[in-house]
């Protein structure tokens, strides 16, 4: 029954549109800047040259997930391999959220015009 | 709803809770205990300090108790280091060992990985420049 109210209260939530940064949750969540973040990870030289490798090996190999950072929000992507795609990159998400756990249900993905 | 039936109603839940938490205290009494420092060096050590190697046995049960010491960076929601168990072969997640860890001493009931093999346990939480030598083996054995 808690099951089928939460599914409800999800389902109230109106589709919005989120725009930002195809991030790695260590990079987004950290105290740094989201570019400074991947700036100190980049060093390691493991993490490849840019955001996206970043993003990219921090999920693959670090135990991180993908996730949107905007304006200084993180949301966490139902859909990691929709994500995946989207590495690194400037995205316009179209989805509902979770307010409480700040989780956004992909129901579109594209790169930012 | 009579006062009477309230009483009763309230008894019902207050038995309901005693013998859940008779089953808690009894789940920590048979819990394989692990100790682990999350260190401000960035680095898993043994309350002793040494450099840990866990073992378990295949979905034995697992009181984790992890003392967390903040390195020189953390995440914005005050976790300072990460624990999270990886499948050594490809690197995937093993569902509910995925912990963020705050200042001081924190437990985690867990149960182990049903398929013995090599697992690895790195920290999610960017904490220093060391941040991605924090890591340790762990061992499934059946």
């Amino acid at each position: 029954m808690v099951a089928t109210a939460l599914l409800a209260h999800a389902g109230d939530e109106k589709p919005r549109t989120f725009h930002g940064q195809i991030a790695d949750t260590q990079c987004a969540l950290n105290i740094h800047s989201l570019t400074r973040s991947h700036a100190e990870m980049l060093k390691s030289k493991a993490t490849g040259g840019t955001e996206g490798s970043c993003a990219t090996y921090c999920v693959r190999y670090l135990g991180g997930d993908f996730v949107l950072s905007s304006k200084g929000d993180v949301y966490r992507l139902d859909n990691q391999e929709k994500a995946r795609e989207f590495a690194g990159q400037k995205v316009k998400i179209t989805g509902t959220l979770e307010p409480k756990s700040k989780i956004i249900h992909l129901i579109e993905i594209a790169p930012a015009e | 709803m009579t006062g009477g039936a309230k009483v009763h109603l309230c008894a019902i839940v207050l038995a309901a809770y005693a013998i859940t938490g008779v089953q808690i205290a009894q789940a920590q009494d048979h819990a394989h205990v692990i100790e682990i420092v999350a260190d401000k060096d960035s680095r898993y050590k043994s309350p002793t300090g040494s450099k840990p190697e866990i073992t378990l046995k295949a979905g034995e049960q697992v009181l984790l108790r992890v003392t967390a010491r903040k390195a020189k960076t953390w995440n914005r929601d005050g976790s300072i280091h990460g624990f999270t168990l990886l499948r050594a072969g490809d690197r995937t997640k093993v569902p509910d060992w995925n912990l963020l860890l705050r200042p001081g001493t924190q437990e985690f009931q867990l149960t182990a990985p049903a398929e013995p093999g090599q697992y690895v346990v790195v920290c999610t939480v960017i904490c220093s420049e060391d941040h991605e030598g924090m890591n340790m083996r762990l061992v499934v054995v059946p």
